[in-house]
């Protein structure tokens, strides 16, 4: 999906082969921004300071006061950490209120600036200082807390404080939200995470940045997530086992996101509550999901290991219905007990009827790929919305006429339920339209096709119009749709939007675009 | 945005409630625009709407106003769940956007309104159990105390100062980082 240079390796074995501070520290620079774009907003922000109330010249009555505490304590747990503080002081009413009411503490808050936006370059003094400030606000206000995201510390360098901020933020059942994103220097995470983290009895949601995992094997035998519904690992060192640790221990647990791991990604997935996995800016070993009834969505971009192919294998997933995004250059799918390549054919026990919504990548000029792509289809028989990512490649073994698609027997009956096809960073390549045409010709339920083009390939919109409307002149099989034109606004991809992913309401998160100034163009046709 | 103003006029059809306010005024509502108000739904489902619904706490000027709210809210979320049912028919990123954009406009002007008019109507929200409103309110209430020093916000709420001068130079310092 992205072209984006892969967060590795940091590790001891590129010191070894002496990189470039310089280039450490833009990788550095790039890893925390892959992170930081993988964290959702904090619930409080300090946007707002310039608001205005209309006085109402109403007698000098303190009405803010004279609310229930409920509606106090609301109103201060909507501020940013310093700003509730600040209230402990307007009058004897406001200090009770204030140490009852659960706080929202995100670091950037203390930064002198105190901004909503991580910096990406931050010095010591200032860590320390953020720090210093976490310690204080932690043992002033006896918690617990609603939410905690740190973000602005090198951790490393505050080993004791660490541990004692996890041990205050878990009184009382502790913290439901946490967000512990360390900064290390040199860009390793050698330390393991302290395990007070495991008794967060009312966690609902953590985020882990650059941590090593603890080893699961030493930790008490309560140790649990009783009420975590979504966790994310960013750039974490953890073991295959430790990962099915967390899995059996996390009995209510709907998300699980992987961002730029560490090590390549083993995971054998048993989960009776999982609805979502993703994994991004990871390198995959292999992926088996063995056991996930309510498993909905899959998503994966991952990145290529030492030029192996990305084993998938999906043995129990029956409620699967979003997949993607698969690369068929790259990736390699296991029903049961088969592996889908040439000739697997349309057998009914190869095939996924559950999903819906496919994304997959193809190098149009690649003939393995545009080969494979009916096979694959084929084992997703109800596809009703179709996302395809044209990959540009170097490779290519020359042109595909319409004729090549219209002898592919299998992909026909697939296309005969498509609804909706997006074709991603379209290119005006003679491969593409071949296949475009072939789609429009075979595809009787298409209602609407959506052509991203890739960026700087939409010369204008007179000219996209033109293009994607002759498209249409043949023979066709469908007599309205519903055609959807605009550019991609980044050159290199996308990054992968975890927040939509794991959004149960966005129906289809591969649909949600970043177009450029172009914007959106649709007609019937 | 006219499939969601057909479904509002069936459901209008279909149930109204009468909503009598402290000094007595009668507002007639669709169901789906009074049962944003939890409190109101449970009444409904207890059965106890017949002769309309009296709310001892909400004066006919404060009820317009929420009952404005609910009814714009009431027409969105009708609105997401047609938009949603017909995703692929509808050139959907472009008509989303702008749906959330008029609603964030909309909530927006709703709030321009005086002090006591903003308290009233969090009151209101809370005693008619509203979540969307009671956000909102208070939202803008804890945004008007950002960034701000507490003399400040003593002078803009009319609070009075009742800590002796001892008692608040230990809470301050206790939370100096919030004073730097």
């Amino acid at each position: 999906m992205a072209n984006f240079a892969p967060p590795f390796p940091l590790d001891s074995d590129s010191r070894r082969r002496g990189v470039d501070p310089q280039e450490t520290e833009a990788l550095f620079g790039r890893v925390l921004t892959y992170i930081y774009h993988a964290l959702p907003n904090p619930p409080v922000y300090t946007f707002g300071d310039l608001c205005i109330l209309f006085d109402d010249g109403g007698g000098g009555v303190d009405r803010l006061s004279l609310l229930p505490d409920k509606l106090l304590g609301n109103i201060i747990s909507r501020l940013p950490v310093k700003d509730a503080a600040r209230t402990a002081v307007l009058s004897r009413r406001w200090r009770p209120i204030w140490r009852a009411t659960p706080l929202v503490l995100v670091d950037t808050h203390l930064l002198p600036a105190s901004d909503d936006v991580i910096p990406d370059h931050l010095d010591r003094a200032s860590s320390t200082a953020v720090a210093d400030a976490v310690s204080a606000v932690l043992a002033a206000h006896p918690g617990p807390f609603s939410c905690v995201r740190l973000t602005c510390c090198y951790m490393d360098e505050h080993r004791a404080q660490v541990v004692r901020w996890l041990k205050d933020l878990a009184i009382n059942g502790g913290v439901k939200e946490l967000f512990l994103i360390n900064r290390p220097w040199p860009l390793e995470a050698k330390t393991p995470i302290p395990s007070a983290l495991f008794s967060m009895a009312e966690l609902t949601c953590l985020y882990l940045g650059f941590w090593r995992f603890p080893d699961t094997a030493c930790l008490p035998r309560g140790a649990a997530f009783p009420r975590l519904r979504e966790l994310c690992l960013c750039s974490v060192y953890i073991d295959k086992h430790d990962i099915e640790f967390v899995l059996s221990r996390s009995p209510v647990l709907e998300i699980l996101s992987f961002e730029g791991l560490l090590l390549p990604l083993r995971l054998r997935l048993v989960s009776d509550s999982l609805r979502c996995l993703q994994v991004h800016g990871c390198k995959l070993d292999n992926i088996t999901v063995a056991d996930a009834p309510r498993l909905e969505r899959l998503f994966l971009h991952t990145y290529e290991h030492e030029g192996l192919k990305n084993r998938i294998k999906i043995a129990h997933a029956p409620a699967l219905r979003l997949f993607g995004n698969f690369e068929l250059g790259k990736d390699e799918l296991q029903i049961g007990n088969t592996i889908i390549k040439g000739r697997t054919g349309a057998n009914p026990s190869v095939t996924m009827p559950s999903v819906m919504t496919l994304d997959v990548d193809v190098r149009f000029g690649v003939r393995n790929d545009t080969k494979m792509l009916p096979i694959l289809l084929g084992c997703f028989p109800n596809v009703e919305t179709l996302h395809i990512h044209s990959k540009n490649t170097t490779e290519s073994t020359g042109r595909l006429n319409i004729k090549f698609w219209q002898e592919s027997g299998a992909i026909k009956s697939v296309l005969s339920r498509i609804k909706l096809m997006a074709f991603h960073d379209f290119r005006c390549e003679r491969n593409e339209i071949s296949f475009l045409k072939f789609i429009i010709e075979s595809a009787p339920m298409l209602r609407t096709l959506l052509i991203v083009y890739a960026n700087g390939y939409f010369g204008s919109t007179d000219e996209a119009t033109s293009k994607t409307k002759a498209l249409f002149a043949g023979k066709r099989a469908n007599d309205r749709c519903l055609l959807a034109v605009c550019e991609s606004e980044h050159g290199g991809g996308v990054l992968w939007n975890f927040q939509n992913g794991s959004d149960f309401s966005c129906h289809d998160p591969f649909a949600v675009l970043q177009c450029s100034s172009f914007g959106v163009g649709h007609w019937y046709v | 945005m006219a499939s969601a103003g057909s479904g509002d006029e069936k459901a209008a059809a279909a149930a109204m409630i009468t909503l009598i306010s402290s000094d007595n005024e009668k507002f007639e509502v669709t169901e789906a625009t009074a049962t944003l108000s939890q409190t109101i739904r449970h009444m409904i489902e207890d059965g106890c709407t017949d002769g309309g619904v009296p709310l001892p706490n909400v004066t006919s000027k404060i009820l317009a106003r929420v009952i404005e709210y609910c009814k714009k809210h009431a027409t969105a979320a009708a609105g997401e769940e047609g938009s949603s049912s017909s995703f692929s028919d509808a050139a959907f990123l472009e008509v989303d956007r702008a749906f959330l954009e008029e609603l964030e406009e909309f909530d927006d002007a709703f709030l321009e309104v005086d002090r006591a008019t903003l308290f009233d109507l969090i009151l209101a929200a809370n005693y008619l159990d509203i979540k969307g409103l009671l956000n909102l309110t208070c939202q803008k209430v804890a945004d008007s105390v950002k960034g701000k020093t507490p003399e400040q916000i003593r002078e803009m709420y009319n609070i009075v100062n009742d800590l002796t001068p001892e008692e608040e130079a230990e809470i301050r310092r206790e939370t100096q980082w919030a004073f730097e």
